[in-house]
């Protein structure tokens, strides 16, 4: 590797963020598809929503658009409020099984 | 009152009492009299403002003696265009007053005659719809809306054979009936297609005004046209070939038989020439073809009527026999003798149906000729009128039959599309005719009694017998007004004929006065010696008719049989369309079509079925099927 790429590959640009983002993203989807336990598939839902918050960071530092950071602020709130539903919704059903697997979920059919 | 508020009413007051007595038989009523005086008040208003038209006509002279009415545009299809609009012209006229006129008498006698039957609200229905739609085959002003009427009646008939429908005889004659007429439908409406085709126009006062050229007329459409035309009226007219369904036909309501199956209906045939005869004119070989099934059927159907046993099949092949008459008499060009003979035949062979009911009626439902005789001293009142009946039919000098049927037969004689064979088959009809109605005279009123010790016969009431005196009547005198000249030597003018002038293009006989002389003294001198021959055989020598079936063994049992003609068009025409029904269905339907429909079926079953296994209610599965549809997206995004 000569010097000039291994500068270029240490300097941070827009494409480190967005394979970082890009990794956290399908290890989110992994654990929602994969996991059975209803807390580890929130956490799993909440990486996803992390990792296109760093995009929409990312693109907005270097696209010198503020829009990205505002829109940032939307998707936390909407996760927060999606993690607390969630959690309670858990707490719930463990209260009954003792446990949170999500198959117990079922019995939440009408 | 104008004319559009009369035919309106005349019109509809049937359909009206159709619709009071058809919701009244929902409610299972079984009362004759409330649903008969409903009918019968119907078809007399009809009959009132029949007779009121009527009357009008008389007012107007010559040219101008019709009364056209035009209600609003029914339909227009490019150049095709039918109105709502009824014609009363002489032809019509006569019409209108014999359905309603006859009509009204079937349906009083009808309270007596229904009186113990479970359903008489739906009889009385189908009878008022029947009026209806009969007043509008003869009443409409284009050949479309007298197709409606030919189709309602077909049904009417159909609905008062089978009404008895239990029975499946009965129902099976009904829908014999009902399919043998829709051949000859299917004929007429070629024939109004033809015309429409060829004259763009079917209505008759403007199909009327067209001149056509003999050339034209003999080898082009005109002779296609009316043959098909003649071809429906085979069918409803019961003629050769399609009589066949008309003594079924007498599995209905005696009174039926005597409305529809022998004074009106049958009758459709006739007035439809009739009221095209300026068409038929034109067409030589039609007027040939229909002069000779006229004649023929005339001839076979009297024969058959010889041995029948059936007090109602014998009326029924006298009907046959006596539309084959007029069929002869309108096929040589004598509208007028054709039309005549339909009107005296509506009088006495609705009187005799109807006095053939009563003698069933009084037997408690004995129909077997066999089993009656001597019934003339208990049954005076229906005795007396059924001899007027008797007397009219086989053409008693100053009886109303005698008129008609001479003259028919003066002009199958005379007229230059007749000839000397067809007036000696007439001539030999008349002796059959006369010969089975005096032997049905002689079984069921003279000579000694064979009814069964245990039927008490009895009179029939007064409703029934009015009805009896009052067509009795029509029949001695209903000939009076068609008088040839040259009994009179011209001092009664022959009202009738000079009725129908303006209307009816009638081919004139030649011949001297001495031959029409000549034809009158023959048939009736024929008439006469087979009548007296059926009375010394029947009623004489009762024995000696035992041994003719064993001397004459092979025409006895040809003519007894019918002539096997049922059989024949069983094995020829009947069986094999089962067969091929049967195999069209068995091989092309259930294995061709039923086979690739299932295909079909099966394949979208089948996928479905493995579809339906993604389905299981896993949110896990689901959200990786999405992811799977994201990746394939982004595939076909990028790779383009």
């Amino acid at each position: 590797m000569s010097q000039d790429s291994l500068q270029a590959f240490l300097h941070v640009g827009i494409n480190h963020y967005l394979v970082l983002s890009g990794i956290l993203f399908s290890i989110g989807v992994l654990g929602v598809l994969t996991r059975k336990n209803a807390i580890v598939i929130l956490m799993s839902i909440e990486l996803m929503l992390n990792a296109v918050n760093l995009d929409f960071v990312a693109f907005s530092r270097y696209g010198n658009n503020i829009d990205g950071q505002a829109m940032v602020f939307f998707v936390m709130t909407i996760a927060a409020a999606e993690a607390s539903v969630g959690l309670a919704i858990a707490v719930a059903v463990f209260k009954r099984f003792k446990e949170v697997n999500i198959s117990k979920f079922e019995n939440l059919k009408g | 009152m104008s004319p559009e508020l009369l035919i309106a009413v005349l019109l509809l007051s049937p359909l009206v009492g159709f619709l009071i007595n058809g919701l009244l038989a929902k409610q299972n009523n079984k009362s004759a009299v409330r649903a008969g005086i409903i009918g019968t008040l119907a078809s007399g208003i009809s009959f009132l403002c029949a007779a009121i038209l009527f009357s009008t006509l008389l007012g107007l002279n010559g040219e101008e003696r019709h009364l056209h009415v035009f209600y609003f545009n029914w339909l227009e299809v490019g150049k095709f265009k039918a109105d709502m609009a009824f014609l009363v012209d002489p032809i019509s006229a006569v019409m209108i007053m014999i359905i309603t006129g006859v009509g009204s008498l079937i349906h009083l006698y009808s309270v007596g005659y229904m009186g113990h039957d479970p359903k008489p609200a739906k009889f009385f229905s189908y009878l008022n719809l029947f009026l209806f739609n009969m007043l509008v085959l003869v009443l409409g002003d284009n050949l479309l809306l007298m197709f409606v009427g030919w189709e309602g009646v077909g049904l009417c008939s159909y609905l008062l054979i089978g009404f008895w429908f239990e029975d499946p005889a009965k129902a099976a004659a009904g829908m014999k009936a009902f399919i043998t007429n829709r051949i000859g439908d299917a004929g007429f409406l070629l024939g109004l297609f033809m015309i429409f085709v060829t004259f763009g126009s079917v209505q008759f006062q403007e199909l009327a005004k067209m001149t056509f050229t003999p050339e034209v007329a003999n080898l082009g459409p005109i002779t296609l046209a009316t043959l098909f035309l003649f071809i429906g009226a085979t069918g409803k007219s019961a003629q050769i070939p399609l009589y066949i369904w008309l003594p079924d036909a007498m599995a209905g309501p005696t009174p039926v038989s005597a409305l529809i199956h022998a004074a009106t209906m049958v009758t459709a045939g006739i007035y439809m020439i009739v009221r095209l005869n300026f068409l038929f004119v034109a067409a030589p070989t039609t007027m040939g073809v229909i002069a000779v099934v006229g004649a023929a059927t005339a001839f076979f159907a009297a024969s058959i009527g010889l041995l029948q046993n059936d007090i109602k099949k014998i009326l029924a092949y006298s009907t046959v026999s006596q539309l084959g008459y007029m069929f002869l008499g309108v096929g040589v060009g004598a509208f007028g003798a054709g039309f005549f003979h339909l009107m005296t035949h509506a009088f006495f062979k609705a009187l005799m149906f109807l006095g053939a009911g009563s003698v069933i009626h009084g037997m408690h439902e004995e129909q077997d000729v066999r089993k009656m005789g001597g019934l003339a001293k208990k049954m005076p009142i229906t005795y007396f009128t059924f001899l007027c009946g008797w007397l009219a039919i086989i053409g008693t000098p100053l009886f109303s039959g005698f008129f008609s049927k001479d003259e028919i037969l003066w002009n199958a004689y005379s007229s230059p599309l007749g000839s000397h064979a067809l007036w000696v088959v007439g001539v030999l009809t008349a002796g059959m005719t006369a010969f089975y109605m005096t032997r049905l005279m002689a079984l069921t009123f003279w000579g000694e009694s064979r009814v069964a010790p245990t039927v008490k016969v009895h009179e029939s009431p007064l409703v029934m017998t009015i009805p009896l005196m009052a067509l009795a009547f029509l029949s001695v005198v209903g000939g009076w007004v068609g008088i040839p000249h040259i009994l009179t030597g011209g001092h009664i003018p022959n009202i009738f004929e000079g009725w129908l002038d303006s209307s009816v293009k009638t081919i004139e006989g030649a011949g001297s006065a001495g031959e029409e002389w000549m034809t009158m003294v023959v048939s009736v001198t024929v008439a006469g010696a087979s009548a007296y021959a059926a009375y010394f055989l029947y009623v004489k020598r009762p024995k000696l008719v035992s041994e003719l079936p064993k001397k004459f063994k092979m025409a006895y049992n040809l003519i007894y049989n019918k002539y096997f003609i049922d059989e024949i068009y069983q094995w020829t025409l009947v069986k094999p369309l089962i067969q091929l029904s049967r195999g069209l269905w068995a091989y092309l339907d259930v294995r061709v079509i039923d086979r690739t429909t299932y295909l079909v079926s099966d394949i979208v079953k089948g996928t479905g079925d493995n579809l339906k296994l993604m389905i299981n209610g896993n949110v896990q599965q689901y959200a990786l099927y999405i992811l799977f549809g994201v990746i394939a997206s982004l595939a076909f995004v990028f790779a383009r």
